[in-house]
C-alpha cells in the first residue's frame, strides 16, 4: 500500500464531494438537488476506494446511492403535486436567514475544532474478514446502538404515516 | 505491454462483448419468443432474420437524436449514460475462466451489484426528465421495485458468500468443484437450492424482465421510462437492459452453477481452455430460462409486486440466512 | 393443489410450444385459402357473350347503406337503358354484400379480391362498367326461373350450414 493517496484523484473527488454537497443546497429545483447529493455521494465512495477501502467504497455506493438516493427521489417525487412545484421560491424572512445563521455557526465550530487525524497510511489495508471482526467485537455496542436507533426511526415513520390513514 | 494498455484493451473487449451480446441477445429474445407463442420471430434480414437487430442497430444510429422542449434539459442527457455505464461496468466483475477477466476483484459480487443498483437511479433519472406522466409513473416504478428487491437479492448472495468465504468469483467458482456423493456436481445450487428460486426471482425482477417489467410496461404505460427518447439515446438503455440480462445470468453461473467448471473437466490444460466456453453455454442457458420465464408469464401489477417482496421474499430471505448460518455452524461443528 | 403449481405448468406448455410448429402464416410467400363465402371487392358478373348481366335497375344504388354504388344511366326502359358509369366506391365499402342480396338479376357479386391495400387514394373508386348498354329486363325475365332456382340452391347450402352450427 502506498504511503500517500495519489493527489490528482484526490483532488478531483474532493471538488466533486464540495462541489456536489453545495450544489445540493444552492440549486434552486429540489430533484436537481437530490441527484446532486447522489453525486456527492458516489465521490465519497470514490475515496473509499483511493483509501483501498473497497469493501467500503461498494457499501456506500450500495446504501446510499442504491437506497437512500432512490428513496430520496422517490420520496420527493411522490410528494410534489406538480411538476412546478419541484423549483423552490426563494425564501427570504427573518426565520430562514436566522435558521441559515445557525447552521452557519454550527459549521463553523464543528470545521475549527477539527483536528487532522495523522496523515500515515497504515502499512495494509484490512480485509472484509478483518474489518468484520472488529464490527461485531470491539465495535458491536455502537453498531446495535445504530441500528436500534434506525429501527427506532422506522417504527416511528410507520406509526406517523399510519396515523393519516385513520381520519 | 503497458499497464494503461492493457486497460483500454481490455475495456475495449468488455465494449465489443457488451455490444455483440446485446445485438446477439435481441435476435435471441424474439426468435426464442416467437417460438414459445407459435410464432416464427424475426425471418426477413438475411437467412433465418440473422441480420435482424444488426439492421435495428443502423436504425437506431441513424435516427434523429431528438429532444422535448419542456424536458429537463441535462437530466435528459445524462441519463442514458447513467444506465448504460453502470451496466458495462458490471462486466468487470465477471470472470470468463480462471485467467480470463476483465478485472480482478476481491468483492466481485458486490461490486456487480452495487453499480446495477445505479440503473434505476437511471430509469427515474430519465422518468423525471422527460417530463411525460408515462415516464414519470415508470420511473417512480423502477424505483419502488428497486428498494424492494435489491434486499433478497444481496440476501440470497449471502448463503454463497457463507459457503464460499468470498466474495471473489474466482474463489466462488473454485469452491464449487468437485462431486458429491460421487455423481452430483458441487455446485452452489444444490445446498442453495432456496437462495437460488429466491436470486433469480430478485434478478428476473432487477433486469426488468416480463413478469416485472413495470418500468417498461409497453401495454400500460407505452415504453415506460424510454418513451419520450430516439435514436442511440434509446439505444443505449435498450442495450442496457439486455447487458443487464447477461450480467445477472453471468452472476448466477457464477454463484450457483459454478462458472467456468464441469465435472469431471477441472485443473487441467483442456478445462483453462474451454473454461470460457463452458461459461458461456452456461451464460446463454441462463438467460434463455429468463426469456423462458419473459414468454410464459403475464406482468404482475406493481401493488402485486411490490407486496410479494416486502411480504414474501423479504421475511423468507431473512429467514434462510439465519436457517443456513445454524446448519452451516452445526455442519461444520 | 400446490401454489405455485401453476408456474409450472405454463412453462411446460411454453416449452411444448418451442417444439411445435408455427402457426404463423408468412403471407406474400404463403396465403390461407379463402373461405368460399368470403366477401371482397364488389364485381359484376357478365354473360357468355362478355356482356354484363346488369339490368341497371338501381337497385343496389338504394340499397347501399353507406351509399357507395352511383350509376348513371341514359335511355329508358322502352329504348333500352344506356350505362354511362357504374362507380363503385371500394374504400368506404364495408363489404356487407347486401347489393348482392338485393340484385334481382343475379349480376354483381362479391369477389375473393382481398389485396385491397394501395398507395393511390384514387385507386379505391372504381369504375366498374363504363359505356355499355345495360342488359334488358325482358331478357332477365325469361331467366327468372334459372335464377330461382339458383337462389334455392344457394339457400340450400346455407341451411344446412346453420343445423351443423347448432350441433
Amino acid at each position: 500500500m502506498p504511503s500517500a493517496i495519489p493527489a490528482l484523484p484526490f483532488y478531483l473527488l474532493v471538488t466533486a464531494i464540495i462541489g456536489g454537497a453545495l450544489m445540493t443546497i444552492f440549486s434552486r429545483n429540489v430533484v436537481h438537488a437530490a441527484f446532486w447529493l447522489l453525486e456527492a455521494m458516489v465521490a465519497v465512495s470514490g475515496l473509499f476506494l483511493l483509501l483501498s477501502a473497497e469493501f467500503l467504497a461498494l457499501v456506500q455506493l450500495l446504501v446510499y446511492a442504491g437506497a437512500v438516493a432512490v428513496l430520496t427521489l422517490f420520496v420527493i417525487m411522490l410528494t410534489l403535486r406538480r411538476r412546478e412545484d419541484a423549483i423552490r421560491p426563494l425564501d427570504t424572512s427573518v426565520a430562514a436567514a436566522g435558521l441559515a445563521a445557525v447552521f452557519g455557526i454550527v459549521t463553523a465550530i464543528a470545521v475549527g475544532g477539527f483536528s487532522p487525524l495523522p496523515a500515515r497510511m497504515p502499512a495494509a489495508a484490512p480485509g472484509i474478514a478483518q474489518f468484520g471482526g472488529e464490527l461485531f467485537t470491539r465495535w458491536a455496542l455502537p453498531f446495535e446502538v445504530a441500528s436500534v436507533v434506525l429501527l427506532i426511526a422506522l417504527v416511528g415513520a410507520v406509526w406517523w404515516s399510519g396515523e393519516d390513514e385513520d381520519q | 505491454m503497458s499497464p494503461l494498455l492493457v486497460i483500454v484493451l481490455r475495456t475495449l473487449a468488455g465494449l465489443g462483448l457488451l455490444l455483440l451480446n446485446g445485438v446477439v441477445l435481441i435476435y435471441m429474445l424474439r426468435k426464442v419468443l416467437g417460438h414459445l407463442h407459435l410464432r416464427l420471430g424475426p425471418t426477413r434480414v438475411g437467412p433465418w432474420g440473422i441480420f435482424q437487430t444488426s439492421m435495428d442497430v443502423v436504425k437506431l444510429l441513424t435516427k434523429e437524436d431528438f429532444r422535448p422542449t419542456a424536458s429537463d434539459k441535462w437530466l435528459f442527457r445524462i441519463a442514458p449514460l447513467l444506465i448504460f455505464v453502470p451496466s458495462f461496468m458490471a462486466y468487470l466483475a465477471i470472470g470468463f475462466s480462471p485467467t480470463w477477466h476483465f478485472a480482478n476483484l476481491d468483492t466481485g459480487v458486490l461490486f456487480v451489484f452495487a453499480v446495477l443498483s445505479f440503473v434505476p437511479i437511471g430509469i427515474m433519472m430519465a422518468g423525471w426528465a422527460s417530463n411525460s406522466k408515462w415516464s414519470l409513473i415508470g420511473g417512480m416504478r423502477a424505483a419502488g421495485q428497486q428498494i424492494a428487491y435489491e434486499i433478497p437479492l444481496l440476501l440470497s448472495v449471502l448463503g454463497v458468500a457463507m459457503l464460499a468465504g468470498s466474495l471473489d468469483p474466482k474463489v466462488i467458482v473454485e469452491s464449487q468443484a468437485g462431486l458429491w456423493l460421487g455423481f452430483l456436481p458441487k455446485w452452489f445450487i444444490v445446498p442453495q437450492f432456496l437462495g437460488f428460486w429466491l436470486f433469480a426471482i430478485s434478478a428476473q425482477a432487477e433486469t426488468n424482465q416480463t413478469p416485472f417489467d413495470m418500468s417498461e410496461a409497453e401495454s400500460e404505460l407505452v415504453t415506460g421510462f424510454a418513451n419520450e427518447y430516439s435514436g442511440m439515446r434509446f439505444g443505449f438503455m435498450f442495450l442496457a437492459e439486455f447487458s443487464n440480462m447477461f450480467v445477472a445470468a453471468a452472476v448466477g453461473t457464477t454463484l450457483f452453477f459454478g462458472g467456468w467448471l464441469l465435472p469431471g473437466l477441472e485443473h487441467n490444460a483442456l478445462a483453462l481452455a474451454l473454461g470460457p466456453i463452458i461459461f458461456m453455454v452456461k451464460v446463454y442457458l441462463g438467460i434463455f430460462c429468463m426469456m423462458w420465464v419473459r414468454g410464459t408469464l403475464p406482468r404482475i401489477r406493481i401493488d402485486q409486486m411490490l407486496s410479494f417482496a416486502w411480504k414474501a421474499l423479504i421475511p423468507l430471505s431473512l429467514l434462510w440466512v439465519v436457517v443456513f448460518a445454524v446448519i452451516l455452524k452445526a455442519v461444520g461443528a | 393443489m400446490i401454489w405455485g403449481l401453476g408456474f409450472f405448468r405454463a412453462m411446460g406448455v411454453t416449452m411444448r410450444n418451442m417444439f411445435r410448429p408455427a402457426i404463423t402464416v408468412q403471407y406474400p410467400d404463403e396465403r390461407l385459402v379463402i373461405p368460399e363465402r368470403a366477401r371482397w371487392a364488389l364485381v359484376h358478373k357478365f354473360d357468355e357473350s362478355g356482356r354484363p348481366k346488369c339490368t341497371a335497375c338501381m337497385i343496389c344504388e338504394r340499397e347501399c347503406p353507406d351509399d357507395i354504388i352511383h350509376l348513371t344511366v341514359s335511355g329508358d326502359a322502352a329504348s333500352g337503358k344506356h350505362i354511362d358509369e357504374y362507380r363503385y366506391e371500394l374504400g368506404a365499402c364495408m363489404m356487407c354484400g347486401l347489393c348482392v342480396a338485393a340484385c334481382p338479376f343475379d349480376a354483381i357479386e362479391m369477389s375473393h379480391e382481398y389485396e385491397l391495400a394501395t398507395p393511390d387514394p384514387h385507386a379505391l373508386v372504381r369504375i366498374l362498367l363504363h359505356d355499355v348498354d345495360a342488359a334488358s329486363g325482358k331478357r332477365a325475365k325469361a331467366d327468372a326461373p334459372a335464377t330461382q332456382a339458383a337462389l334455392a340452391a344457394d339457400a340450400a347450402p346455407d341451411a344446412a350450414r346453420g343445423e351443423s352450427d347448432h350441433a
